[in-house]
């Protein structure tokens, strides 16, 4: 397909994405001066949410849904210009972050997204546009309780994914009782490893490097005399059950618990006993079901550098019919140049099947363009100029690239070199590796950038949520003194009032565009209307003076509808959309 | 209060066995909520040390959902094994809730002491209706009598942003919303020349055209050319259950367990593990029908692990719910006996169970697969005949080919009987999800299903009977063989029910059909069946059910799973050296949990533990055993450890699970 020119208004919100960061680091002095070059914990986020709330009552209001499962609110900030019309009259943007607990950086990225729109409003006119015109749902924290966790607790890049509901994970009656352990006491968890004798192990050291693990091949055991053995994240048996770390803190996924193609738990890890059935999830359910017009979904997670979009599951293609399809890409098309090293891609066919997603619960089951994006690609943390990525090429390994990485740019912060400690069931081990913060969040230095090109991605998203206007009233001479009434409503964004998914499944409502006029009687009406041929329009059988549009008012397109009436006097005909709130044309006979 | 249920103790008390089809009791009314109360509050009090009151939940509209506890001794509910049984899912079945109560009456007439013996640490939870919103509108609390079979939820379901806007109408006034039957050379049926009130299919392949159309009775009250296309029905709460949901459809709610009841349902499951059977009173059947094995169980991983949902139960499972089906059938045995005893040889074959004759051919063992394959079909076709033409299911819509086949196979069969066909477990329904997603044991029954047969003698009879009710063309005994009346499976006023409503019910349940001057389809009859008439069991039915159900039910709860030690070995092998094996033995008839709950550990195993004291130590063997799945009737696992431990130390052994009493054994070392 041809993409349409990007309008002068979307040229505009491009630039000052580019251009904003470059003058808020000179001289520009923040109205609301927060620093984005860390991350903070869960009372940290709600500060910040606190403070936007505060210094922008005009146009941000904070509430807080839950609580989660250890009883913490989760914020929730909407940003909405009341003075031009109550929420439920315009198109909204859900965003949120941090379902993943350890996914930290999704959470300063939403409220970024906030702040931005509210550091910005009336200084330049893409982001003024999007605060007076759409609404904003922003909530930073999905998952409070295994934010906090990660902050506070040992933890590992990967470790407090989950929520913190207590889980029997290995079916013995009892709850988290074997989760990891922090051996030596520094705050840290990262990973054991023992020495065997020669030929026994599957490891040997790296021979330039002793801090690196190299796998050896099976067959080569003996010859190589691999005699190192890897035992897993720091901690013991704690139930004697005879297992390691088998039934750590919580032990469950929130982003499978929507019921979108839902599967039990022993089809999908982490599923939940059925969808909603955690309060987090339970509470964001019931916030966006009850919000029709949130017309754009973002979710934020780590990492890869992806723009996902469902499905999950190949089975669940035909909730992206060819329309919706284009649609997406023409977001996520752009959004791989506002997030260079992301990429466009499905979830089942290029990352992995997940049945139960969020944002296949928005996008399959409510209908809405939805997106996920995996923040930061670690493809960032050093390069080898013209040589290109040696990794890639396979001439490094990725445990090389971080340790040059640590080395030369992060001066040894995320390391934590081997060291001997006592294991109660392994005897003497030990125990080293990265830090939580390497791995998947971006160092300190790195954090402002992929926060605010995400954000941005955000508002190019938001932008492309319907907006209509009356295009054209027109009136003729029909024949026995009748008139005929033509109105065209276009929508000069990508996407559509109402979405082929929500069509095709049944989703909401269809637009309606009602006709009136007290003095006129409608004799017939219709949609699909020729711009020429006054004859040649789709005549309903039924209340012509009230049509429904299955497919809305499409993306970049118009819908054109027709009325042969009798009688005299002002007229006025609504389209009264659920996305996109309502749209009046009038005219006069 | 009324007599209701005064007469209702009384039958329980005085009649406890069968009501033959020949006693023509009149039948009873539906059980109203304020009955069902006094019902449970009557059985508290008689038995206050067996029956607890509980309320699972509340409806949508506001009404508690209450049941009973039958238990005996201390035990908190959330540690005792035994069944869930509940009814009254679809609001046009209020007569399941009066099997639920009745069974509850033969169950606390049993002495009290083998029933005492009977629920000792064990539990039977009895829910009789769940859709009170629904069987609201039956019972006429919601305006004119109608049928809904969902709860109270608001829907737009024609999608024009308007909701249940145009639901039927009571044109006639007469409080109930029947049929209307619209002169239509383009409609489908024609009057059934063996009684004009009904309604037969033309034969269209032998040229005859229709004369009418059938609709529910109503207006186009939206003005949009569809009558009676958002009526409201509420969210079916049969499918409203995650195995197989059916997303995006009126009738499966906004997503799994959106509603209240649905979710109080879930909720209290599975909180109660131990609860490893469900019994469900409607329109399912697993027992006459055995649902079939899947067909297909797609493993993998390392630990060759069930990856997607099954479209039928494992095997194991299958052959368990079949010692399930053997014991139903025994019950049944038992009683036909004493039937036989007091009926006519000749009629024996056409006795009012048709079920129990099905019951019979599965017995000998036909057809499981077949039954399995058929699946989805045996309630569509239960609902086909309320909704007749003028239902707007969207379900029936899409099932339209399916129904149409089945009628071909029911023909192919014979028509001697009618057939149960419900043998898998129905997509989003309760008794699916409590198998595929809890792992409990997935028991339903039906208890009735309307007469298909127009007796042989009817039209002499009927002749005399009513012959003022302008019946005409009667007595035709020569052609009668050649030509019986059909038995449209959808026919909305089937000629074989008029006939039983005629001999068992003074011809209540028919309204007859009246002339009308409707305002947009000009001269119509209305008139039909009563809402619901097609579907709800009769209280005579229940009775029946009831009957079967109590002593299956006490055999159940002696056949649940019970675990002990056995074959224990202590062999000192040195000075404080010992060797211990012992065997984890199911003595129950049922296996600890169903293969499916222990492959997907969707119920906790029976965890085995060895404790030591201080100065004992465990030299080899686990410290923990978890035994996935012992079948019954002597399921075994062993074990073997080797402890050292001055001699005389007192060791113990626990097995603890949900879906069997735990039990320790001390073994002192010698
Ligand atoms: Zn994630």
């Amino acid at each position: 397909m041809t993409r349409p020119l990007i309008s002068l208004l979307l040229g505009a919100l491009a630039l000052a994405g580019l251009a904003a960061p470059a003058s808020a680091q000179s001289d520009r002095t923040p109205a609301i001066d927060i620093a984005w070059n860390r991350f903070y914990n869960y009372d940290g986020i709600v500060a910040l949410c606190e403070r936007l709330a505060s210094e922008r009552p005009e146009l941000c209001r904070l509430e807080y849904i839950g609580p989660s499962e250890e009883g913490r609110p989760m914020p929730l900030l909407t940003l909405n210009n009341e003075s031009t019309g109550a929420e439920h009259t315009k198109s909204a943007m859900w965003i949120d972050g941090n379902i993943h607990g350890n996914e930290v950086q999704g959470g300063e990225a939403a409220v970024y997204a906030a702040w931005y729109l509210l550091e910005r409003y009336g200084e330049l006119p893409a982001v003024t546009e999007l605060v007076d015109e759409r609404v904003f749902y922003i909530l930073p924290m999905v998952n409070p309780d295994g934010r906090q966790f990660w902050f506070t607790d040992p933890n590992t890049p990967h470790s407090s994914r989950s929520g913190k509901r207590p889980t029997d994970n290995d079916n013995d009656g009892l709850f988290d009782e074997d989760g990891p352990d922090d051996l030596d006491g520094d705050g840290e968890l990262v990973t054991m490893r023992k020495q065997v004798e020669p030929g026994t192990g599957s490891y040997r050291l790296h021979p330039d490097d002793p801090r690196i693990m190299q796998r050896v091949p099976n067959d080569k055991r003996k010859a190589w005399g691999a005699d190192w053995v890897l035992l897993g994240q720091e901690g013991f048996d704690n139930d004697g059950d005879g297992r390691v770390n088998e039934d750590g803190p919580g032990g469950y996924d929130m982003n499978r618990n929507w019921p979108a193609g839902w599967m039990p738990n022993y089809i999908q890890y982490g599923a939940g006993d059925w969808p909603f059935s955690y309060n987090e999830t339970a509470a964001i359910g019931e916030f966006i079901a009850a919000r029709p017009n949130i017309a754009a979904v973002q979710s934020f997670h780590n990492a890869g550098g992806m723009i996902l979009r469902g499905p999950g599951s190949p089975t669940r293609s035909d909730f992206y019919p060819g329309t919706d399809r284009q649609v997406y890409d023409a977001i996520a098309n752009d959004g791989e140049g506002i997030l260079p090293f992301y990429r466009n891609m499905v979830i089942h066919a290029d990352l992995y099947t997940v049945h139960g997603g969020f944002v296949n619960w928005t996008g399959e089951g409510l209908g809405i363009i939805s997106f996920t994006n995996e923040l930061w690609n670690s493809e960032q943390i050093y390069s080898f100029g013209a040589e290109g990525n040696p990794f890639e090429q396979g001439e490094r390994s990725y445990e090389e690239l971080q340790h040059l990485f640590d080395d030369l740019v992060m001066l040894g912060e995320t390391y934590v070199d081997w060291h001997e400690v006592e294991h109660p069931d392994y005897g003497t081990v030990e125990v080293g590796g990265f830090r939580k913060m390497q791995g998947r969040t971006p160092p300190a230095f790195m954090i402002e950038e992929m926060i605010h090109r995400n954000a941005v991605f955000c508002l190019f998203h938001a932008a492309q949520m319907p907006k209509v206007s009356v295009e054209s009233v027109q009136v003729d001479d029909g024949p026995g003194g009748s008139k005929i009434v033509t109105v065209s409503f276009h929508n000069e964004r990508w996407i559509p009032t109402r979405t082929a998914a929500a069509n095709n499944k049944n989703i909401g409502r269809p637009d309606i565009v009602t006709f009136a006029g007290s003095g006129i009687t409608v004799v017939a009406g219709g949609p699909d209307a020729d711009r020429f041929d006054l004859a040649d329009f789709d005549a309903v059988e039924h209340e012509p003076q009230r049509l429904l549009l299955d497919g809305g008012v499409p993306g970049h397109g118009r819908t054109r509808l027709r009325w042969i009436v009798r009688g005299s006097g002002d007229f006025t005909v609504t389209l009264d959309t659920q996305k996109a709130g309502t749209v009046v044309a009038s005219g006069s006979l | 209060m009324p007599a209701l249920p005064l007469l209702l103790l009384s039958l329980a008390t005085a009649l406890p066995l069968v009501a033959t089809a020949d006693d023509h009791e009149p039948p009873r009314p539906p059980l109203t909520r304020h009955q069902l109360d006094a019902h449970f509050a009557r059985s508290a009090a008689a038995h206050p040390d067996l029956v607890t009151r509980f309320t699972l939940g509340t409806t949508l509209a506001g009404h508690p959902i209450e049941g009973l506890v039958l238990a005996a001794g201390e035990a908190p509910l959330v540690d005792r094994a035994g069944l869930l049984v509940i009814g009254g899912l679809d609001g046009r079945r209020p007569g399941d809730a009066a099997v639920v109560v009745a069974l509850a009456e033969r169950l606390l007439a049993l002495p009290a002491d083998e029933l005492a013996t009977a629920l000792d640490g064990k539990a039977l939870v009895l829910v009789p209706r769940v859709n009170h919103d629904g069987t609201g509108a039956l019972l006429g609390e919601q305006g004119p009598v109608h049928e809904r079979r969902g709860n109270s939820r608001s829907d737009d379901a024609d999608r024009d942003g308007r909701r249940d806007e145009d639901a039927g109408n009571d044109l006639d006034g007469n409080g109930v919303i029947t049929s209307m039957r619209i002169p239509d050379p383009e409609g489908e049926w024609v009057l059934d020349e063996h009684d004009p009130r009904a309604l037969r299919k033309a034969k269209r392949s032998e040229g005859e055209r229709g004369t009418h159309r059938v609709a529910i009775e109503g207006l186009d009250d939206d003005g949009d050319g569809e009558a009676n296309e958002d009526g409201g029905s509420g969210v079916a709460l049969d499918r409203n259950f995650a195995h197989g949901w059916p997303e995006h459809t009126a009738e499966g709610g906004a997503y799994p367990l959106s509603e209240p009841e649905a979710k109080a349902l879930a909720v209290f499951l599975h909180a109660h593990p131990g609860l490893q059977g469900v019994l469900v009173v409607g329109d399912q059947d697993t027992l006459v029908s055995l649902p079939g094995e899947a067909k297909k169980v797609d493993r993998g991983g390392w630990r060759n692990a069930i990856r997607s949902p099954l479209d039928g139960l494992l095997k194991e499972d299958v052959a368990t719910l079949k010692e399930f089906q053997r014991r139903f059938n025994d019950a049944l045995k038992s009683e036909e006996e004493d039937a036989e005893a007091d009926e006519n040889e000749d009629d024996a074959d056409d006795a009012d169970s048709d079920i129990n004759a099905e019951a019979e051919d599965h017995a000998e063992g036909d057809a499981d697969d077949e039954d399995g394959a058929e699946d989805d079909d045996g309630e569509d076709e239960a609902e086909s005949h309320a909704e007749g033409e003028g239902g707007s299911d969207d379900e029936d819509e899409s099932d339209a080919d399916s129904e149409d086949d089945d009628a071909k196979d029911s023909k192919d069969a014979g028509p001697k009987k009618h057939k149960v066909k419900a043998g898998s477990l129905v997509d989003g329904s309760f008794l699916a999800w409590a198998y595929h997603q809890e792992g409990r044991w997935p028991l339903a029954v039906k208890a009735w299903e309307p007469p298909t047969k127009f007796p042989k003698d009817k039209d002499a009879k009927s002749d005399d009977a009513k012959s003022d009710k302008g019946k005409k063309g009667g007595g035709k005994p020569g052609k009668q063989k050649k030509d019986e009346p059909t038995n449209d499976a959808d026919s909305p006023v089937p000629a074989a029910v008029l006939a039983w409503l005629d001999d068992e019910r003074e011809g209540n349940g028919f309204v007859p059909w009246t002339a009308f001057d409707h305002p947009e389809h000009g001269a119509v009859e209305i008139g039909g069946l009563r809402p619901g008439l097609l579907l709800d069991p009769p209280s005579d039915a229940a009775d029946a059910l009831a009957d079967r159900l109590a002593p299956w039910l006490m055999d159940l709860l002696a056949a649940l799973p019970s675990v002990a030690f056995e074959s224990l070995k202590v062999e000192r092998k040195a000075d404080g050296l010992y060797t211990l094996s012992v065997a984890l033995v199911n003595s129950g008839v049922l296996p600890t949990t169903s293969k499916l709950a222990s492959e997907t550990n969707t119920l906790r195993p029976v965890r085995v533990r060895l404790h030591l004291p201080d100065g004992a130590q465990r030299l080899q063997g686990p410290e923990q055993v978890l035994v996935d799945y012992l079948e019954g009737a002597g399921g075994r696992q062993e074990m073997r450890w080797v402890i050292a431990a001055p001699a005389r130390t007192t060791l113990r052994l626990s097995a603890d699970a949900d879906t069997t009493p735990d039990v320790e054994l001390e073994i002192e070392l010698p």
